[in-house]
């Protein structure tokens, strides 16, 4: 018994090493704009990418900076889409080759109507495909593309956490040598979207709003007219200032800037109450909230933030 | 009667033991008062609601917060731009209560830091009137904390005939 392990063991390790490690991440390139990347170590190389990509708050609004058509030496890259390259792409009988790549709407992300496929831009999950060729066909050919690079970047909406993950139905990732599977790890990332400009610079008050950490809440429509919670009461009244609001300043009342308990969006005039106590929530915040106590949207302008 | 008064009353208050908003329904059953223990803060606003053959009417707000309102249904549905029986038919949907019969919104806060706390009656005079056995529900407006229920039975007009038979019956036999 103890020879046929050691049999075993000599087959196994004599034997060829196939294994290919491939990771996908993403990250913030700011503005909410999210490259997706891919980095592919081993062999054989990647010969095609099915992904989904999802957030878990807001949309996926656009697809960037994406290859497209064949790989080359001079532009290499995952530039076929499997699932969009028959409804745009026309092949010349005559030569086979391709009459053009360039075709609008010819993008990595998968119809929405096929089998697999997630809802695509404007939801919260799209479905891309992409597939690389190219001549000589072999892993170590000068036109095979980089075993690093960005697929393509995608721009949501707000602040998500993004999730990457691979498409079976669509074929996941497969290898230039398809009997081999993919050692495969998927990382989102956690994207912040308009901490660096919700909030307008040439504003006098913007030196408080980066003082008070950028709050996110300044920027909305109604905070500075009193929303500080910055939600309707709900049924049946939805009424934008009320009791949750009046809550938000009886709590942050009398606080100063330096305090950390200080919740900004009770600072509803966006300025303290001036010398010698400088509190940020006191007597002018208070009195817009009982200047638009019960109002709707439908009362309000809607257009914060306002010039100071 | 008396003891079935006072059963009650005690039935009511163990409900009550741990509000900090409480629905007080008199002797005669005809008057509401709602009272606070300070331990819920203002500002907050909260829906008196009936179930059963009743209604509320009128209301003197204690509190002393300059914010303080009493909505009647009717006031409530002029709010919503909608008629009472509209306005009625929505919070049944909304709330899952078929049987609701009445309404009022309470608003209790103040314009005023620190604003006066939610102690002693805070709401008083409210009429109740029915035919029947009701159910008092004070719910805040997010619908998130139900702060008391009182169960008032409100005599029939039928089980008062036959408790002033009883009387006559028992005079006579002294």
């Amino acid at each position: 018994m103890k020879k046929m392990i050691l049999a075993w063991a000599v087959i196994l390790l004599a034997g060829p090493v196939w294994a290919t490690d491939v990771a996908i991440t993403c990250t913030d390139e700011g503005g909410g704009v999210v490259a997706i990347k891919y980095a592919v170590t081993g062999s054989p190389k990647v010969r095609a990418f099915a992904l989904d990509i999802t957030v878990d708050k807001g949309t996926i609004d656009a697809i960037s900076d994406f290859k497209v058509g064949e790989s080359t030496a001079g532009s290499k890259g995952y530039g076929i889409f499997p699932g969009n390259f028959s409804r745009y792409i026309t092949v010349d009988a005559a030569t086979g080759e391709v009459t053009t790549w360039d075709v609008n709407g010819y993008t990595p992300v998968a119809d929405v109507n096929d089998p697999g496929a997630l809802g695509g831009l404007g939801t919260a999950g799209i479905t891309i495909e992409m597939g690389a060729l190219y001549y000589p066909p072999q892993d170590n050919s000068p036109n095979a593309p980089d075993n690093t690079s960005t697929l393509c970047k995608i721009k949501i909406s707000e602040s998500a956490n993004v999730s990457i993950s691979e498409n079976v139905t669509r074929g996941g990732v497969v290898l230039t040598d398809p009997s081999v599977t993919a050692n495969v790890t998927k990382t989102g990332c956690a994207i912040t979207v308009g901490h660096a400009d919700c909030f307008p610079s040439n504003f006098s008050t913007f030196s408080d709003w980066v003082a008070l950490g950028k709050p996110d809440c300044w920027c909305t429509k109604y905070q500075c007219d009193g929303d500080a919670d910055v939600k309707t009461s709900g049924f049946p009244f939805n009424f934008r200032v009320f009791t949750g609001d009046l809550a938000v300043i009886v709590d942050n009342w009398k606080k100063k800037i330096d305090d950390p308990t200080l919740n900004p969006c009770a600072d509803i005039d966006h300025k303290d109450s001036g010398f010698p106590f400088k509190f940020r929530v006191f007597t002018t915040d208070l009195a817009k909230i009982v200047a638009n106590w019960k109002k709707t949207d439908a009362g309000l302008p809607g257009d914060c933030p306002r010039p100071e | 009667m008396k003891n079935l008064l006072v059963m009650l009353t005690a039935l009511a208050m163990a409900t009550a033991a741990n509000a900090a908003l409480t629905i007080n329904v008199n002797e005669a059953m005809d008057t509401i008062t709602i009272t606070g223990d300070g331990a819920t803060l203002p500002p907050v606003a909260v829906y008196l609601f009936v179930e059963g053959p009743g209604s509320i009417t009128g209301s003197n707000i204690v509190y002393p917060g300059s914010l303080a309102a009493y909505n009647e249904l009717e006031a409530v549905a002029a709010t919503l731009g909608m008629s009472p029986a509209d306005t009625l038919a929505s919070f049944k949907d909304f709330t899952g209560k078929p049987a609701l019969s009445d309404l009022s919104f309470i608003i209790l806060a103040d314009g005023a830091i620190p604003p006066a706390p939610l102690t002693g009656t805070l709401v008083g005079n409210i009429t109740l009137s029915g035919t029947g056995p009701v159910v008092l529900t004070l719910v805040s407006d997010d619908f998130a904390t139900v702060f008391d229920t009182k169960h008032v039975p409100i005599p029939e007009p039928a089980t008062f005939a036959l408790l002033g038979i009883g009387g006559l019956l028992l005079r006579r036999r002294k």
